[in-house]
């Protein structure tokens, strides 16, 4: 159901494998994220024409909800359509009704059809917990509620995906809190309700990442046990966060407002945009606000990491230029120098301790539809009435980025060392400053 | 033999976002940043004062900005993509205003880029994002598209990062994501030149004042010159440890001067083919510099970037 996906022609899009990004899941949420940062067709391939699944799904949820009001208007009984799953055939569960089952269906129901409804409208994801823990007294298991999801979505002839409603949530946590007595165990991202029973008390910092990638390989390395600022809790949504992620590093901060809480996502106008999803929640969705970690911190990819790498790459050039000294050189080419888009070839040049440090990054040009979606949220960001500082650096970087025309992936694969060194550096700089 | 040049003045904090581009007439400096105006700062006033500010320019913010080397035209790209003109008033007031309108060339929103203006502001010309270079003339209130130059084989990402017309406006030369740099006929609309690549992209091309070399630079971290009577390469400066933005060759045509990613500006000369001074105020970006037009008897240079100031250099000379 991907089109955007799929039409993106970018040669670069095409040979570069995504990583994080590249679960349906992520997509779903994806294209959620474009579709309420108010892209209303301005681009051919602006995610509109995915919302045509989409739309004709809340078409129909607000086609059920008119008929009720016109019943009651009416005065007559209130239906709702369901089609079993066994017979495939279509009956109505009624309000009133004569068993107390059948009000508690006809309620549960109503107030998955809701959330349903709100998920679609706004583009977010909410996974079966979620909704079993909007009113665990009313749907009183979880098994419950996983059957009426299911049977709504039968309904409605759909898959549960396209109802915004997945079965847990996508994220992944790992530290003390969570696992077995050394905190290794990489767990999914418990229902926001758990963090109540968390302890919280040794934890130092929490590093929300955007790539899967990435986070294993500092799990790999038990960054969070073994980290120079103490220990953390490291944490991924795979991209675009899920509302299940973004309600628990929520409560985790109210909970514990002390803890800072660092983002770590690439130098793309995706990855911007992931920041600004945690931070601040979608665009118009004040019901988010509980939601939302508007403390969260930048720790990069930025621009001024990309001055860094350009200083690691520079052709062998025997010291520092001083001022004014003639020792620069114009000299007749006899071969050019390699190309600095590409880091891995010119780390590859560089001599070991050269790029000892490099974290691993990966530069590429911007595709038509990463400059595209900068220019949005750029958009985005000059029509809101007061802008932070927070908000003023992120069109900074977005500016920067469309002037170099560059993004910058983190590639931690094999370089996680590196990665872990660069973290150290970073964390220890952000914490100098408070 | 080094050259001196002494900060002769800094506007700190010009704008309150990153300068992305700024021009030179021979009475002000035009800048352009991130924020939605265009400021100009008088270089013939003690402490270079900010004298008009054009405020919603760009809302988005603008990217390139060049004005004619008369003083009297100038153009900006901003980054929703949009191209505005601007001519000195005719009242004598010597404020900027709007100046005709430019179709976009029925190119989509954020695809112009560069620009550049012939000397009298009569030629303007804009890079795309698809690699077409658009031609326009501007006379009379209005504008008319003349020539539309596509690079010979599209291959992807030609994206035109640079683009420079020459003094006597005959030759449009375009720098792309690629590493590409062409050199095209204005009148014929053909083209001269494809100058053996750089490494990419090239973020910077400017013809020398005699119209006879090119510059051209960029991710190399070198300066790339071209001799334009056959075309060849003549020479390749290299010094520089970052990324280079920007390029402008001074009025005489003995100079290049070069601002880099880290911050740092060098001149060079062109006779002794070597860096004759390294200058730098800041660690952060250099995103724009130029001379500016001579008008006393020191040569005079001015850097901009992602500290958001301005820095005024004087040549130190001992009689000054």
């Amino acid at each position: 159901m991907d089109h955007r996906r799929s039409s993106t022609t970018s040669s670069f899009d095409a040979s570069v494998s995504r990583h994080g990004r590249a679960s349906s899941q992520t997509l779903l949420s994806e294209d959620s994220q474009a579709l309420f940062e108010g892209a209303s067709g301005e681009n051919a391939q602006s995610p509109n024409d995915l919302g045509q699944g989409r739309g004709s799904i809340i078409d129909r949820i607000e086609d059920i909800v008119e008929s009720m009001v016109d019943s009651l208007s009416e005065n007559q009984p209130l239906t709702l359509p369901l089609r079993s799953r066994r017979s495939g055939n279509e009956y109505t569960v009624s309000f009133p009704s004569t068993t107390a089952n059948g009000v508690k269906k006809f309620t549960s129901l109503l107030q998955i059809l809701f959330l349903c409804h709100e998920a679609l409208v706004s583009g977010t994801i909410i996974t079966k917990r979620n909704i079993y823990y909007q009113n665990p007294e009313l749907f009183g298991s979880q098994d419950y509620v996983n059957k009426l999801v299911d049977d709504v979505a039968f309904t409605l002839g759909v898959g549960r995906n396209e109802l915004n409603i997945v079965a847990a949530s996508k994220g992944l946590v790992v530290g003390q809190p969570f696992g077995t007595e050394h905190g290794d165990e990489v767990v999914v991202i418990p229902p926001a309700e758990a963090v109540v029973d968390l302890d919280l008390r040794p934890i130092e910092w929490i590093l929300i990442i955007e790539k899967e990638a990435t986070f294993r390989s500092l799990v790999s390395l038990r960054y969070h046990e073994v980290s120079k600022s103490g220990r953390g809790i490291l944490m991924t949504a795979k991209g675009y966060p899920d509302l299940a992620s973004r309600q628990f590093i929520h409560r985790i901060h109210s909970t514990s407002p002390l803890i800072p809480i660092y983002g770590l996502v690439d130098f793309d106008p995706d990855g911007v945009s992931i920041l600004r999803t945690y931070k601040h929640g979608s665009q118009g969705m004040r019901h988010e606000e509980r939601i939302t970690v508007p403390g969260l911190l930048w720790l990069g990819v930025k621009n001024s990491d990309l001055l860094e790498l350009q200083m690691r790459l520079r052709p062998a050039a025997p010291s520092a230029p001083s001022n004014g000294g003639g020792e620069s050189q114009a000299t007749l080419t006899s071969s050019q120098s390699s190309n600095a888009r590409s880091s891995d070839t010119l780390a590859r040049s560089l001599p070991n301790s050269t790029r000892r440090h490099e974290a691993g990054w990966k530069l590429l040009a911007l595709s038509c539809r990463d400059r595209a979606k900068a220019i949005r949220l750029l958009s985005t960001l000059s029509d809101q009435h007061h802008q932070d500082a927070d908000e003023m650096e992120l069109a900074s970087e977005l500016q920067l980025m469309l002037m170099l025309n560059m993004k910058f992936e983190i590639q931690a694969v094999d370089r996680a060392e590196n990665m872990a060194y660069w973290l150290d550096e970073r964390l220890s700089r952000i914490s100098a400053w408070d | 033999m080094s050259k001196q040049y002494l900060t002769a003045h800094t506007v700190d904090n010009a704008h309150i976002a990153n300068i992305f581009a700024i021009a030179a007439t021979k009475t002000a400096v035009l800048s352009a940043s991130g924020s939605s105006c265009i400021n100009v700062h008088a270089t013939n006033k003690e402490a270079y004062p900010l004298v008009q500010s054009i405020s919603n320019a760009h809302k988005l913010g603008c990217h390139h900005l060049a004005v004619s080397r008369d003083g009297k035209v100038a153009a900006s790209i901003g980054f929703a993509g949009e191209l505005k003109t601007w001519k000195v008033s005719d009242t004598g007031s010597g404020d900027w205003e709007p100046y005709v309108d430019v179709a976009n060339g029925g190119e989509t929103n954020g695809e112009a880029w560069a620009l550049a203006l012939s000397e009298d502001g009569s030629v303007l010309a804009t890079t795309t994002h698809s690699g077409r270079v658009n031609v326009w003339l501007l006379r009379d209130g209005s504008s008319q598209l003349a020539q539309q130059f596509e690079p010979g084989s599209v291959v992807t990402s030609a994206f035109g990062m640079s683009i420079d017309i020459s003094h006597d406006g005959k030759y449009t030369a375009t720098g792309h994501e690629n590493g590409a740099v062409y050199i095209y006929n204005n009148e014929t609309g053909r083209i001269v030149y494809q100058l053996p690549g750089l490494a990419k992209p090239v973020r910077a091309v400017a013809f020398s004042p005699a119209g006879t070399k090119l510059a051209a630079a960029g991710d190399s971290m070198t300066i790339e010159l071209y001799d334009l009577q056959f075309g060849e390469h003549v020479a390749q400066f290299t010094g520089h440890a970052a990324w280079i933005m920007s390029i402008d060759w001074s009025d005489t045509g003995e100079y290049l001067l070069s601002g880099a990613y880290d911050g740092k500006a060098k001149v060079w000369s062109i006779d002794k083919q070597a860096c004759v001074a390294t200058h730098s105020e800041t660690e952060q970006a250099l995103l724009s510099v130029k001379w500016l037009p001579k008008t006393g008897m020191n040569e005079m240079f001015c850097t901009a970037g992602a500290n958001k100031s301005l820095t005024f250099y004087r040549e130190a000379t001992g009689t000054a």
